[in-house]
């Protein structure tokens, strides 16, 4: 028996103003921030999305769908991102297995090196592995020595799901890990107790157990590899493998089609469609989640046996060849001056590196980057801390469509964001903008910081604002006093995640490029184009250091 | 997390390094500081948009330079292949204005098509009498800046004995072993075709022939000089000035002047007519053409549209190769189909 | 420091549920009244709709002599100067215990140095003299609460409201608060209404105390009266555990129906008029005495400082009782003797779930 104002839903709704005989119910300050907030949210999140929905309907379009070049993109969109989300489910899934519950060695280490893929962006991921299995790679140079042809080139579809695997498994980790760690070790020690040995235990009940969240992984995954546009466009248009999004960038930029944003608009469609689907998909199944008491005990590992030794030399192999090998790749093809100079400690210079730090292009990129992200950032955790806030703090009914409108975003392929804000850019006037990146940028982003800041506040009862009210503040001014200041510090996380993934963005910034502002991942990306690569790998290779840095420093203050 | 330090010590250092070098003046090649015929007048503040296909590393350069001459005009640089040039030209022609003052690309076809619609603005630049007479266009629309061969290129290490000649191309010892640009991109690879298809020893039948070796279609030069100098594709068919700065660097990759003859294109630089800025644009101009431009563009290894600036090391002399000139009216008319045509039979 | 009224108030869901019903009550100025009743008997409802976060569908609420709900107006709850602890203590993590105190005073306008000076002056009143500066993370349980309280009287409030307030403390911690809130309460004269689960609670501390199921009063009366008249069986069994039976007066006893229980009618303590009714015993008033051909059977016997708690089944129906002497054994025999009961005429028998 609880005072019901120790819970959230004390019973059914009430409307907490007075429905006064004859009067309507009266508006304070509570309402007016969320009224703002439901503006803003219209004019970021629905006003480019309607644009690019109604575009694409208008124009009936639809029979060019099923045109040969855009059915294959899609076909190979489709296929690449499935792959690469199965793929990487089962990647991470066995590395979350073996790291968080056998006695595998060096598992701590281990569990900090699989997550690197995380902190660099597809596209220098893209480069760096170009330098060890593409034509002229280390890897195809040393088998041709030997044996007189290449092994195998990574351009290519082949090469795309990989890279897309190789960046995507830390999120199925992340994700069956934490999945993993719910599960009550009750579960596993009762089989054992009935007789299983420890890998039967692990693998008839736990992974059972962890299905749901393999399979909300593989959504997130596939939903955000259909429409990667860095990867697919450094591996995959060497040897034509296309995909929705280079189509789209083609399309774009060289008008091989006649009224080229009618067209985007309705692949642009095609995919929102796509991942509305995969996300009700996903909500669906999520229905059937077990309930799963809490347990205290910990995990005792399972013991590989005689499987230890070569199972441990094998996954680390593996986690190395995956995170530090492309590293090495990377910081050889920066160091060397141009391409087909044999890799001698002679040739090895830092001229690429000076002259990719002080270029004119690079200064600006940097300018570009760093304004963008920092101003997203801020932006973004206003916003979200806004709306985090009064999503959770307040009673209304349209409540829950707020936070959906605010969140969906996440699920929309960056693509389609930047295609629906280049439809409304010329009838707001921010064409050729990097303004118009930036509005880009906070529609796609605000979620992460909504969702920062709405956990730590949903575990928090509402009695907080209601002895503020008592204590004589206002709806508005509880909210402000002890909501917002309470989650100030989740917002402020928030944000600098936000910067963080702003900066090493590229699939926007390449589509709505303007004349003298481009980002960084734009100047990498077009030095690869032109065929610099040693260049494209120096400035890669330092962006990668600085932000390997930026998450260790943020993960250290967090410790 | 004792285990980052040492990466996050690294990671703060190069940031520091970073930021130091990025607070130093940027490394631009200085003009050199001969003195220009002209007196130039230093203008007012004003911001033009140049829309080019040099590679970004050297626009870059041009424009430090260009600002040392002339302080307060900001150029804002959009680059991209000459095909997505014109592509972007063409959309914002149609929804409103071109939003360029100055075009800076491939080929004079490109500009004499938009001479024909009245687009460009006729100017005559001040160096107009040091200029090589083939690229100044006689109506004054454009002007050309450097003289830009495609050559035969190839890997020193994996090639013992060059083509020699276009015909040799097609000889099946070559076969999967070519790369050369996509003419759809490149707009040097487009006025070739079309050059290629015109010239009476190669036409249709070579192009039909060289077809069969499979050359691999790269986006652009860029790609296609890393291809030959990584030994990708032994072979290749690129402008000349990549593969000479790709030798001066040390990549095993050398130039082989076909008999036949070069074709070249001459990067003009034209004025939209639809520009604000017209007197900044003029300047733009006449800097480009001027001696420091020139001799900029000669530091940037290639060929240079007056003879008083010299030549790049490495490069022969204009008199000592054969040069390709058909009528450019007449590339201009069959470029079109020329693309067409050797997209259907290469790609 | 003010009285609380409430006129017919009634409060109904928007889905149908009802919240409240014809609720009159009248709380006097100074007065310490303990709402009472099961989960979901609407006294916290009662207590949200005083403070402002519920609006009365039906009805008036008057703090004093100003009119704070009904009739077209609805003050809101930072307008109605009233305290508020509430059972999880709710002080705010990201400011110290002064900050938590003053913020009332700072609401109120209040000047720094006078607020600082106040917030000093009621923290030693709870017992947390020179606790401004600490993090509220560093306090106890207890603590908190009393910071709670310091924060909800600072501002001299017409009326204190405890929802639950000590509910979520242990045992021995919940027993010197009450004490303390007896004290602090009674010093300063505050009006409070105090909502709590624990009928002892209740009973211990209020003047009166107020008896709620389903959102309507069942009784209001000081806790001697309480305990020993209630007004209903229902009341009977909620406040003090008897044993209700149901049955006829026939002549001169009471006969329950279907068992053999059949008091005389002078032991009734009721006008007892011919007819159906209900019976009510308190446990007080039953005797168990150890008897091998008793019709009853001890169920369970527990130790209590004021009397063994004693449950014996006699023929199908529980009979709790509260008597000195030997504990009994379960599994024992016994007979069971009434003393006294209470007769309730009417068939039906409201229950209070519990």
């Amino acid at each position: 028996m609880s005072s019901s104002s120790n819970s959230l839903q004390a019973g059914p709704v009430v409307r907490d103003r007075a429905l006064a005989r004859g009067r309507g119910p009266r508006r304070d300050g509570a309402d007016a921030l969320r009224a703002a907030l439901w503006l803003a949210v219209l004019g970021v999140v629905v006003l480019p999305l309607g644009a690019l929905v109604w575009l694409a309907v208008s124009g009936n379009h639809l029979p060019l769908l099923l045109e040969g070049d855009v059915l294959e993109a899609g076909v190979n969109s489709l296929v690449s991102a499935g792959s690469s989300a199965l793929a990487a489910v089962v990647v991470g899934t066995v590395l979350a297995v073996l790291l968080e519950r056998t006695t595998l060695r060096g598992r701590r280490i281990l569990r900090l090196l699989a997550l690197t893929p995380l902190l660099v962006p597809p596209f220098v991921g893209a480069i760096a592995w170009i330098g060890i299995a593409g034509p002229a790679g280390t890897l195809n140079s040393t088998w041709t020595s030997w044996f007189g042809g290449p092994l195998w080139s990574i351009y290519g579809g082949d090469g795309v799901i990989f890279l897309l695997t190789v960046h995507s498994y830390p999120i199925a980790y992340i994700v069956v890990s934490a999945a993993l760690r719910r599960v009550p070790t009750d579960l596993e020690q009762a089989a054992r107790i009935g007789g299983a040995s420890a890998l039967r235990a692990i693998t008839t009940i736990t992974i059972p157990l962890v299905r749901p969240a393999m399979l909300s992984a593989f959504t997130l995954i596939a939903v955000g590899n259909l429409a990667d546009f860095g990867i697919p466009s450094i591996i995959g248009l060497p040897e034509r493998y296309v995909t929705l999004s280079t189509l789209v960038y083609r399309y774009i930029q060289s008008g091989t089609v006649e009224r080229p944003l009618e067209v985007v608009a309705t692949i642009g469609m095609v995919l929102l469609v796509l991942a509305a689907l995969a996300v009700v998909v996903d909500a669906v199944l999520a229905r059937s989640r077990w309930e799963l008491d809490s347990s205290t005990a910990m995990p005792a590992p399972v013991s590989l046996g005689v499987a230890r030794t070569p199972l441990t030399m094998v996954t680390w192999a593996f986690v190395l060849a995956v995170t530090v090998l492309p590293l090495i790749a990377l910081t050889t093809q920066a160091l060397l001056p141009a391409p087909g100079v044999p890799l001698t400690w002679a040739n090895l210079t830092f001229d690429n590196i000076v002259r990719a730090t002080t270029a004119r292009g690079t200064l600006t990129g940097v300018t570009t980057s760093l304004t963008l992200s920092v101003l997203a950032g801020v932006i973004c955790g206003a916003i979200g801390l806004a709306i985090g806030v009064v999503v959770t703090r307040t009673r209304a009914s349209s409540n829950g469509a707020l936070r959906t409108v605010a969140m969906l975003p996440q699920a929309i392929p960056g693509l389609v964001i930047a295609v629906g804000w280049l439809i409304i850019a010329p009838s707001i006037g921010l064409f050729n903008t990097p303004w118009l990146i930036l509005c880009a940028y906070v529609m796609s982003f605000t979620a992460i910081v909504v969702q920062a800041v709405s956990a730590p506040l949903l575990a928090t009862p509402l009695t907080v604002e209601e002895a503020a009210r008592v204590a004589g503040a206002s709806r508005i001014r509880s909210l402000v006093d002890i909501s917002m200041r309470m989650s100030l510090p989740a917002a402020i996380a928030g944000g600098v995640l936000v910067a963080l993934t702003a900066v090493r963005e590229l699939t926007i910034s390449v589509l709505l490029l303007a004349p003298g502002a481009q980002t960084l991942g734009v100047n990498i990306f077009s030095l690869q184009q032109a065929g610099a690569y040693n260049a494209a790998s120096a400035l890669s290779l330092l962006v990668t250091i600085v932000g390997l840095a930026g998450i260790g420093l943020a993960a250290r203050r967090s410790d | 997390m004792s285990r980052l330090s040492p990466l996050v010590a690294v990671a703060v250092a190069t940031a520091l390094g970073l930021s130091l070098a990025a607070c130093s003046t940027p490394a631009a090649e200085p003009a050199s500081t001969t003195d220009s015929a002209s007196e130039t007048t230093v203008l007012d503040a004003a911001t033009i948009t140049l829309y080019t296909s040099e590679p970004q590393a050297k626009i870059d350069e041009v424009v430090a330079a260009f600002n040392e001459v002339q302080p307060n005009v900001t150029v804002e640089v959009f680059r991209a292949a000459t095909g997505d040039l014109t592509a972007r030209i063409e959309s914002e022609r149609t929804t409103g204005e071109v939003q360029a003052d100055v075009l800076l690309a491939a080929d004079a076809p490109t500009f004499e098509g938009y001479a024909a619609d009245d687009l460009l603005l006729a100017y005559t630049p001040t160096d107009v009498d040091a200029l090589n007479p083939d690229i100044v266009d006689p109506e004054g629309f454009y002007t050309g800046t450097r003289i830009i061969p495609t050559v035969i290129a190839y890997n020193t290490t994996m090639i013992d004995s060059p083509p020699t000649s276009w015909a040799d191309l097609t000889d099946s010892e070559y076969a999967d072993k070519i790369t050369m640009p996509n003419p759809d991109v490149s707009g040097a690879a487009a006025f070739n075709a079309a050059v290629w298809a015109l010239t009476p020893e190669l036409g249709d039948d070579w192009l039909v022939d060289l077809a069969a070796n499979n050359p691999v279609i790269l986006e652009s030069n860029g790609p296609v000089s890393q291809a030959v100098a990584t030994g990708t594709q032994p072979v290749g068919i690129v402008v000349d000035y990549l593969v000479r700065e790709l030798a001066a660097a040390g990549s095993p990759i050398d130039v082989a002047y076909p008999s036949e003859g070069v074709p070249y294109v001459s990067q003009p630089v034209g004025i939209f007519a639809s520009t604000d800025e017209a007197e900044a644009s003029e300047a733009f101009v006449d800097f480009l053409l001027g001696t420091e431009g020139q001799e900029l563009a000669v530091a940037q290894s290639y060929l240079p549209v007056r003879n008083d600036v010299g030549t790049p090391d490495g490069a022969p002399s204009m008199d000592d190769i054969v040069i390709l000139s058909p009528d450019l009216d007449e590339v201009a008319a069959t470029k079109a189909d020329a693309v067409a045509r050797f997209n259907e039979l290469v790609q | 420091m003010s009285s609380v009224t409430l006129h017919n108030v009634a409060l109904t869901y928007p889905d149908g549920t009802v919240g409240l019903d014809s609720i009159d009550l009248e709380i006097a100025d100074g007065e310490f009244i303990a709402l009472v009743g099961p989960s979901g008997s609407g006294k916290t409802t009662l207590l949200r709709t005083i403070a402002g976060f519920l609006a009365p569908t039906t009805g008036t609420v008057h703090l004093g002599d100003a009119l704070v709900a009904g009739g077209g107006t609805l003050v809101e709850p930072e307008k109605r100067g009233l305290g508020m602890v509430f059972q999880q203590h709710a002080i705010w993590p990201h400011w110290n215990v002064a900050k938590n105190v003053g913020y009332p005073l700072k609401r109120a306008g209040v000047k720094k140095a006078e607020r600082a000076a106040r917030v000093e002056e009621v923290l030693e009143t709870v017992g947390l003299a020179g606790y401004g500066p600490r993090n509220p993370a560093t306090l106890s349980g207890g603590q908190r609460q009393r910071v709670a309280l310091a924060r909800a009287i600072v501002g001299r409030p017409r009326v204190l409201l405890l929802d639950e307030a000590l509910s979520a403390l242990d045992e021995p911690l919940r027993d010197s608060l009450r004490l303390q809130l007896q004290n602090l309460t009674r010093s300063i004269g505050l009006t409070v209404i105090h909502v709590t689960h624990d009928r002892s609670e209740a009973l211990a501390l209020a003047d009166r105390v107020v008896v709620l199921d389903g959102g309507r009063i069942l009784q209001v009366a000081t806790p001697p009266e309480l305990v020993r008249r209630p007004s209903s069986p229902a009341v009977a069994r909620f406040l003090s555990d008897a044993t209700l039976f149901e049955g006829t007066v026939e002549g001169t006893a009471f006969v329950a129906t279907g068992h053999p229980a059949s008091i005389p009618l002078t032991l009734l303590d009721s006008p007892a008029d011919m007819g159906e009714g209900t019976i009510a015993v308190l446990p007080e008033d039953v005797e168990l005495v150890a008897d091998p051909d008793g019709e009853a059977e001890v169920v369970s016997s527990l130790f209590g400082r004021a009397g063994n708690d004693v449950v014996a089944d006699w023929k199908g129906i529980p009979v709790r009782s509260r008597t000195s002497g030997r504990r009994l054994l379960v599994g024992e025999r016994v007979t069971v003797t009434v003393r006294r009961a209470l007769f309730y005429p009417g068939s039906r028998v409201l229950t209070l779930s519990d």
